[in-house]
């Protein structure tokens, strides 16, 4: 940009250099191309002089005293000569009677010929004339002044050798020095304050673009590393900023792309996994129960014919663990059958106080509380009542088992954008970062006695019905899980449809 | 005798025990691997009740139960599906296919 504003500065500077020298050129070719007409001119009436003649009279005019004949006569021979020379004037000059004869202005514009020698050149005339005479050489004389430029001309005038006065002629040039150079002038300062104008404004342009296109820089190598990074106001050329907020709405529009696409990826994953579950689960689930219907009814034969009591509590015993079996089998199944949901608005607020309340009623421990204060608003959802309900029993039934000695697990309903949300905060001893996303995961647990399938199972639920379920760590500790779902008459989260056939 | 019991299942155990179980109650008990075994028994012996498996290699109790509906005089027969996959699409099936009952293992001796 700098280089380029010296550039500009360096072909004004140059134009500018070249108009004035072309102009200065114009006025002295028109000055030389005068002078030479009017040399021209005097040299043709001291050779007409010289033609005519005089000498045959006893007195020529050159040599006359009788000064008023002689300058009749020798403005007829001016005349003739400058005729044709528009805006001359000239004459001749006696070197006997030291004087100016037959003056003639022949192309003055007005009534007649004009015969006054002009009385301010006069004396320059006279010098000229009288040089040009006594030197016997042609004499050439440019006066410069403020309103004109004089050219004069003067060749000596010489008869068969006798040197008698010379002629001379003179125009005026106006306008070239006068308004010429006036015009000329102000063109000149003109031309310069708009060239320094046009630099200053390029350098300013070129500054304030520099360090325009300088922040839109920084903000996209900003954006490159991270693009999430808020972006700050831009002052500056106005078509600048708008290139500005272009990147921005492009950095944030990707930045949500590649979150939504995150987000389908992890769905996606989960759902496979669930998928090949339900086939390896209604294979292994077969095989199982059949020898375990053997086992099963062995056990209880056997308790029935046994009186000693360590075989009977023996018996009770495998007999409990293959109801354990049984009960991990048919969750095992949920994965392998199709998920079908009876549709139907309720309450979302009245689901959850139920929930707690049928908690409640389990609770042995005076320690362990469940805090809920439902507000006054109905929050309709439209989904399966049941299946729904079984997801909040999990995630209830898990804050509790994670307060081992005591505490408080925290219900909240609250709806935000179209989606009604039940956050559940428990004061317990909370899960670590690193297994927090596995925790979906069927057969991922962390309890001795636990499945693995609860939270899975949740996650398949809230899904089909078109929402989210999420975990987060609650502060100081604790776990906070949030199950979302779209309010009835809203639109499903994007992205999210039903489950419609089995996975 | 109380009555004539037909025992179709693959798993050699479980109609051992299940005929064990059946005979102390004084019913006369048959036994059959699958469908294309029992057909010709259900023929030859008529029996009053069926305990039928769901899924058995060389022949379901899906198939049982249509080989039945096909033949009228023995159409009334009584057939009891047991399956594996406690699974209430199954069920509804067999129900249709004209099964008596339906119960999922693994069982309880009661």
């Amino acid at each position: 940009v700098a280089i380029l504003a010296f550039l500009v500065v360096a072909v004004l500077i140059g134009g500018g250099v070249a108009f004035v020298s072309v102009l200065g050129n114009r006025e002295s070719a028109i000055i030389e191309e005068a002078k030479n007409h009017l040399l021209s001119a005097a040299l043709g009436m001291a050779r007409d002089y010289a033609r005519e003649d005089f000498q045959a009279q006893s007195l020529p005019p050159l040599e006359n005293a009788d000064v008023q004949a002689s300058d009749d006569v020798l403005s007829t021979v001016t005349t003739g000569v400058l005729q044709s020379e528009r805006g001359s004037e000239g004459g001749f000059y006696s070197l006997r009677a030291d004087r100016l004869l037959g003056y003639a202005f022949p192309t003055h514009g007005g009534p007649g010929v004009k015969r006054d020698i002009p009385p301010i050149e006069r004396p320059m005339i006279e010098d000229v004339a009288r040089r040009a005479a006594k030197q016997s050489q042609n004499i050439s004389y440019t006066y410069r002044g403020t309103r004109d430029v004089i050219v004069f001309e003067a060749a000596p005038v010489i008869v068969k050798g006798n040197l008698l006065g010379s002629a001379w002629a003179m125009k005026r040039l106006p306008g070239l020095r006068s308004q010429g150079d006036v015009k000329f002038s102000l063109g000149v300062v003109g031309f310069v304050l708009l060239s320094l104008v046009c630099v200053l404004l390029a350098l300013f342009v070129a500054r304030d673009l520099g360090a325009g296109v300088t922040r839109i820089e920084d903000r996209l190598h900003q954006l490159d590393r991270d693009l999430a990074s808020p972006s700050q106001g831009f002052n500056g050329v106005a078509e600048l900023a708008r290139i500005y907020r272009g990147v921005n709405q492009l950095a944030e529009s990707l930045r949500q792309k590649i979150e939504q696409e995150g987000g389908l990826r992890e769905q996606l994953r989960h759902k496979e996994r669930l998928a090949a579950l339900g086939q390896v689960a209604a294979g292994v689930a077969h095989e199982l129960r059949n020898p375990l219907a053997t086992i099963r009814l062995r056990a209880q034969m056997t308790q029935r014919a046994v009186s000693d009591p360590s075989l009977q509590q023996g018996c009770s015993m495998m007999l409990e663990e293959i109801s354990r079996l049984d009960v991990m089998l048919e969750r095992l199944l949920y994965f392998a059958r199709p998920l079908n949901l009876t549709m139907e608005p309720f309450d979302l607020v009245a689901l959850t106080r139920d929930c707690v309340e049928a908690r409640r009623a389990l609770i042995r421990s005076d320690s362990v509380h469940i805090v809920y204060q439902p507000g006054d608003a109905n929050v309709t959802v439209r989904g399966d009542y049941a299946k729904l309900r079984q997801v909040l029993d999990n995630v209830l039934s898990n804050a509790l088992e994670a307060l081992d000695s005591g505490g408080t697990v925290d219900l909240k309903v609250h709806t935000q954008n179209g989606l009604a949300t039940v956050e559940c905060t428990d004061t317990g001893h909370g899960i670590p970062e690193e297994i927090r996303e596995r925790v979906f995961d069927p057969f991922f647990t962390t309890r001795a006695k636990g499945t693995g399938l609860g939270l899975s199972i949740a996650y398949e639920i809230v899904q089909a019905h078109g929402g989210r379920i999420a975990i987060s760590s609650a502060s100081p500790e604790g776990t906070i899980v949030s199950v979302h779902l779209p309010i009835e008459g809203s639109a499903a989260l994007p992205d999210m449809m039903t489950r419609k056939d089995k996975s | 005798m109380k009555g004539r019991v037909l025992i179709v299942d693959d798993d050699r155990n479980l109609r051992v025990t299940l005929a064990e179980i059946l005979q102390s109650c004084h019913f006369e008990v048959l036994e059959a691997e699958n469908s294309a075994q029992a057909l010709p028994i259900i023929g030859e012996q008529h029996p009053d009740l069926v305990f039928c498996d769901w899924k058995m290699p060389g022949g379901g109790g899906d198939e049982l139960l249509r080989a039945l509906q096909e033949r009228e005089h023995i159409q009334r027969l009584p057939v009891i599906v047991m399956t594996a996959y406690g699974n209430s699409g199954n069920a509804i099936k067999a129900i249709q296919l004209g099964a008596y009952d339906f119960i999922s293992k693994p069982f309880d001796l009661d």
